[in-house]
């Protein structure tokens, strides 16, 4: 897995928790996930498979200038998910439907170019709080930290916990080498 | 103290954990306001079954160090997105059976049936524990907050071996 860090120490819990939040997605399905599979959608209970998101446009500018922390990413999308006590993204891979639509809109070429999503942990890790990727999990993160989920790349995350998990994904472009 | 060891060939299938009939399904304790707020029958329920238990679970007790007077065993499934959230154990069923007099010392053997699958997690005392494989365990006390959760797509079994060791 890879694993960096940056330093987003002017972002505090305040700031997090004044995010106004304008989507609350329901993921049992996971972009098709399961369907690609092969397998049948989890029994999942209704009311545990959801996160709160807020996109781009909606994102104060605090949250679109952590795009230029990372200047190897081009055209670079944003999202901030906030997930509840007893909530969870279930397996699935990402569809970057919002980047490969901005790119297709905006005319830009991507030869050689491959996309990424950066998942930048806003908080140190908090109890109940899961990050898994690929069956590999990171659970000593601290606030800063952050790794790169390659496009067909199986992840889920979870909070079982107290507390609200805050995490900012952070989409675009790179040449792989430029990869950091 | 948390102690963590292995059972060596430990021989249990899939079938064995497939053929399991529960017979109780219920929502899990709500031990802290947050709980309480938070975790519901809908997102926190789980399968648990006792004393009638197959044989094979109550021979589990055989294979853990024998460090105990008495104990009392059982089965969970955790189902797919489903939480126990936050809790410390009360030992109920071995106090209801072994301690009226409320001596001795008690703690819980907690045995993973199955290798480690996606979305399965086990926590205690702030220390997450995944990847595990069939046959280790996690020996805990009674004031040992933990946590488990399914999120993934199979059902998360494990075995509880609840033991006392007279005073």
């Amino acid at each position: 897995m890879h694993k960096g860090h940056i330093n987003i120490d002017d972002v505090t819990g305040e700031m997090l928790h004044r995010l106004r939040f304008k989507e609350h997605t329901h993921t049992v399905y996971s972009g098709g996930f399961w369907d690609r599979m092969g397998v049948p959608v989890p029994d999942y209970p209704y009311d545990a498979p959801w996160v709160y998101q807020v996109f781009e446009d909606d994102c104060p500018p605090w949250v679109k200038e952590c795009k230029f922390l990372f200047p190897w990413l081009q055209y670079a999308v944003v999202t901030v998910n906030k997930l509840m006590p007893g909530r969870f993204i279930a397996p699935h891979t990402d569809t970057l439907y919002k980047l490969t639509k901005k790119v297709s809109d905006q005319g830009h070429s991507v030869e050689d170019l491959v996309p990424v999503r950066i998942n930048l942990f806003l908080q140190d890790r908090l109890m109940g709080h899961y990050f898994e990727m690929d069956d590999q999990t990171w659970l000593d993160y601290k606030k800063g930290d952050y790794t790169i989920i390659g496009q067909n790349v199986p992840h889920l995350v979870a909070n079982l916990g107290y507390e609200a998990r805050f995490t900012m994904q952070i989409t675009g472009y790179t040449k792989p080498e430029d990869i950091k | 103290m948390i102690k963590y060891g292995h059972i060596d060939n430990f021989g249990i299938t899939h079938d064995q954990m497939s053929q399991l009939n529960f017979d109780d399904y219920f929502q899990c304790y709500q031990q802290t306001p947050a709980v309480e707020q938070y975790y519901t029958e809908h997102n926190s329920s789980i399968w648990q079954m006792f004393e009638t238990s197959p044989q094979w679970v109550h021979d589990l007790s055989k294979k853990i160090p024998q460090d105990f007077d008495h104990h009392v065993v059982s089965v969970i499934n955790i189902p797919p997105g489903q939480t126990i959230p936050h809790h410390v154990d009360k030992h109920f069923k071995l106090k209801q059976k072994h301690n009226d007099d409320g001596t001795g010392v008690s703690y819980r053997y907690l045995i993973f049936l199955e290798d480690w699958k996606r979305g399965h997690y086990y926590e205690v005392h702030d220390q997450p524990f995944v990847k595990w494989k069939a046959g280790d365990w996690v020996k805990f006390g009674i004031d040992d907050w933990h946590i488990a959760g399914n999120m993934g797509e199979e059902p998360f079994y494990s075995c509880q071996v609840t033991v006392l060791k007279n005073a």
